[in-house]
């Protein structure tokens, strides 16, 4: 009460020009006002711990992959990829390479035993490739079931290397898309589908040659 | 696949605690991160709370938040009725400063504050999340998913980078802003006057203080005497910086209410602090003696006390406190002890000596004048030689004060003293003579009548009548000279005016004094023959003349009609004119003018939560401010 007293007889003396009843002072003038005064926009996103953090970090990575490129072959293999991640969105692809463990598939194998004809196309050995690889999206899957999130990013990979077969050494690459899902804290498994293509000679003529390959695997972060 | 099926089994970071990011919920820690300059947690736990149905329009969130916009020079709304003490009272505080920030930023008012500090491109403050690769921002959803806290932004700072650089167009819409400002500024302070016992006491001192300022740089504004004796009490806890500052407003406003006993304790208070300043102390002694001259009676001791225990008064308080002691001598008839101070100060250089009558000023005059009205007290030899030493600058300014005191000395009647001095002012000017020519002359023509006047108050009729033909014999002498022509003339008509009054009074009873009126007349016949600018004045008189001369009015050369000799001298009643018998009285008390003291600026007004629960009083981004800029 004292204060109101106080303040009014301030305000009377201190507002002596003023009208009667002064209107209520707008906030623009004294940066202050008696009314809630909103300024904080509202909120837009939510913001949570990367769980699946690779910058900074090595991955080694292993996985049973498969070719299929119509050469009647059938072209299972074991995959083996080291990246490094300068950025948390971007890998070098250190190595990037499959072993094959080409057969003639049933189609060749028939023909083979009955008109002892054999494919132009070369069976490959291996794949040793190097490149890069970008992290274009982060995301989680809930699954339901389990009552579990997983945490994986996506990117998209390209590599440029060589086809090791039977008869040389072919140049070749792969691009495709990868996902990586965080396990713990160290581990990742893995999918790639990509596409891979090599320059091969077939009936005395270059050829590019190509095919999707898909890769699953595990993988630890260094 | 299986190893798919076992990574999504094992695979489930639960909660903000796993690998989700880290927002602290309890106070200390939100403090601490606030005094560090994050207000990015702050503003996520307002939210995260708010979102949890906690509210935070009061409390430490709401503090923080006030301040979160306080530095980032935000508008800040008003605080809820139900806020609790202390925050409600650190709060208020806080939109003090926002005015004062908005003043700064528009008035270019406050400007040595802290609030300095958060102008300029130097952030103090963080206002965003730091560029971090480590978290993921998911847009907002419906879903709710475990790890994820809402990520709120922070509206852009508003800070200008320099004082004044807000200040609106065109200036009348700026100078009538400033006046909302100040008074919103002064209602905020004013609004703080009844949390002053709950304040820290440097924060409370510096609201008082402010609130006295105010109060006092508002012409007839009155402070309730329970209103000061609230300020007293918070100005007595008060900080060395601050207190004697503040006692001294306080006895400012407290002139107002005209309540002497206060006034004179409230200063005498000042003058008993030892953290005062000699600016502060000066002004007190001026405002006290002031006081004190002013008692019914006035306290003569008590301001010699005062005003000689002043060490170094200012320059414009000086002649005020040494007019002061004068008049206390004066009025305590200490009048050897006035003429000694009248030696010490001739001899000041940097106030008397050499000064002329317009340097000295009106306090300074008035004690001149007070030690020349000593004169009257002393022989005619020592009032001249008197007078001679306590004389200023320059020939007008002396001659003056020679006729003033004369005059002075014929009211009292110590015609002794006033022929001496008139007599010295002749020679004076007859000495200038040749220098001056007809001024001097016209000057000796006016002292001449002077002198006539002082022979008619000792009613030497001869004495008189040689005056007044000196005055004529003058006529003659200078009529060639344009500017003493008519200074006789002048001299005539005034002594007659001064004289006719009381020559119809004084012929009643002293015939004698008919010669008076016949010398008069006999001059103002004489004058009146050649054509003058006073010829039609002296003609006015001479009728009355004529009459009051009654026998003498043929002449001196003719015999006086018989009916004059027969009268003879009544017996002489006494004197009954009021206002003839002169008591030298002091010259009334001067208003002296207030110089201001410099008030201490308020660096903030601010105070602060610590993260281990007690408050701090000052800015809580003192720590963030580089040293450079500091």
């Amino acid at each position: 009460m004292r204060t109101a007293l106080a303040g009014f007889a301030l305000a009377v003396a201190f507002a002596s020009s003023a009208e009667a009843a002064p209107p209520p002072v707008a906030w623009e003038v004294t940066g202050t006002s008696s009314a809630a005064v909103r300024v904080e926009p509202e909120t837009e996103y939510r913001v949570e711990r990367r769980f699946f953090e690779k910058q900074d970090h090595f991955v080694v990575k292993t996985g049973f992959s498969y070719l299929s490129r119509g050469d009647f072959y059938d072209n299972p293999g074991l995959s083996i990829d080291l990246s490094w991640y300068p950025l948390e969105f971007f890998a070098i692809d250190f190595v990037s390479s499959t072993i094959f463990f080409s057969q003639l598939n049933a189609t060749a194998t028939e023909l083979r035993e009955t008109f002892g004809l054999l494919p132009d196309s070369q069976k490959p050995y291996a794949r040793i490739t190097g490149g890069g690889r970008f992290a274009f999206a982060y995301g989680k899957v809930l699954i339901e079931e389990l009552g579990a999130i997983v945490h994986l990013d996506a990117s998209l990979g390209l590599h440029v290397g060589a086809l090791v077969t039977d008869r040389t050494v072919n140049l070749g690459g792969d691009t495709g898309l990868a996902f990586q899902a965080a396990v713990f804290d160290r581990f990742v498994v893995w999918f790639d589908f990509s596409w891979f293509f090599s320059f091969e000679e077939r009936s005395g003529q270059g050829t590019l040659a190509s095919g999707p390959m898909g890769t699953v695997g595990v993988g630890l972060k260094l | 696949m299986i190893a798919l099926l076992f990574a999504l089994a094992a695979a489930s970071p639960s909660g903000a605690s796993v690998g989700g990011v880290s927002t602290p919920t309890d106070d200390a820690t939100l403090v601490a991160r606030f005094l560090e300059g994050d207000l990015v947690t702050l503003r996520r736990v307002q939210v995260l709370r708010a979102a949890a149905g906690e509210r935070v329009d009061v409390g430490l969130v709401a503090l923080l938040d006030d301040y979160s916009r306080l530095v980032r020079c935000l508008p800040i709304g008003g605080v809820p009725d139900d806020e609790q003490e202390p925050f409600r009272t650190a709060r208020k505080l806080i939109r003090l400063e926002r005015v004062r920030l908005e003043r700064l930023v528009r008035d270019r008012a406050h400007r040595g504050t802290v609030l300095a500090d958060l102008l300029g491109a130097q952030r103090l403050y963080q206002t965003a999340a730091p560029d971090d690769r480590r978290v993921v921002y998911w847009p907002i959803e419906e879903e709710r998913w475990p790890g994820e806290i809402l990520a709120p932004t922070l509206a852009n700072r508003d800070c200008p980078s320099r004082p004044g650089a807000k200040k609106e167009r065109p200036e009348a819409t700026h100078r009538e802003r400033r006046r909302l400002r100040i008074n919103a500024e002064r209602a905020r302070v004013a609004d703080l006057l009844d949390h002053l016992g709950q304040l820290p006491d440097r924060t409370a001192s510096r609201v008082a203080l402010t609130y006295l300022a105010d109060a006092e740089s508002v012409a007839g504004f009155v402070v309730t005497a329970s209103w000061r004796r609230v300020l007293e009490a918070t100005v007595e806890r008060s900080p060395d910086d601050v207190r004697p500052a503040a006692r001294l407003l306080l006895a400012r406003v407290a002139e107002r209410a005209n309540d002497d006993d206060e006034i004179v304790r409230l200063y005498r208070a000042v003058l008993a602090d030892a953290a005062r300043s000699s600016a502060q102390d000066s002004r007190a002694r001026v405002r006290l003696v002031k006081r004190l001259e002013r008692a019914e009676p006035p306290r003569w001791p008590e301001v010699l006390e005062v005003v000689r225990a002043a060490k170094a008064p200012r320059a414009a308080d000086e002649p005020v406190l040494i007019n002061a002691e004068a008049r206390a001598l004066y009025g305590l008839g200490e009048t050897e002890q006035l003429m000694t101070l009248g030696r010490r100060l001739v001899q000041r250089s940097d106030l008397w000596r050499g000064a002329s009558e317009g340097q000295l000023g009106p306090f300074l005059m008035q004690t001149n004048e007070l030690l020349t009205l000593l004169a009257l007290d002393l022989d005619p030899a020592r009032a001249i030689a008197w007078l001679d030493e306590i004389a200023i600058a320059g020939d007008e300014a002396r001659a003056t004060r020679l006729e003033e005191l004369a005059e002075l000395a014929r009211e009292r009647q110590d015609f002794d003293l006033a022929v001496a001095l008139y007599d010295r002012r002749r020679a004076e000017v007859l000495e200038g003579l040749e220098r001056r020519g007809p001024r001097a002359a016209a000057k000796d023509a006016e002292l001449i009548g002077r002198r006539a006047f002082i022979e008619y108050d000792r009613e030497d009729i001869e004495a008189f009548a040689g005056f007044v033909d000196t005055l004529v014999a003058l006529a003659t002498t200078e009529q060639g000279r344009p500017i003493a022509r008519y200074a006789p003339h002048k001299a005539i008509a005034r002594l007659t005016q001064d004289l006719l009054g009381r020559l119809t009074d004084d012929v009643k009873d002293d015939p004698e004094r008919e010669k008076f009126a016949a010398v008069l007349l006999e001059a103002n016949a004489l004058l009146t023959v050649q054509p003058s600018r006073y010829r039609r004045v002296l003609e006015r008189f001479q009728l009355d003349l004529e009459r009051l001369a009654g026998a003498y009015a043929v002449g001196r050369t003719k015999t006086a009609k018989p009916s004059a000799k027969k009268r003879g001298r009544a017996a002489k009643k006494p004197v009954k004119q009021l206002g003839q018998v002169v008591v030298s009285r002091l010259p009334p008390s001067l208003e002296a003018p207030d110089h201001a003291t410099p008030v201490p600026a308020v660096a903030t007004f601010l105070m602060y939560p610590t993260p281990e629960g007690a408050w701090r009083e000052g800015a809580p981004w003192a720590s963030l401010v580089p040293k450079k800029k500091r």
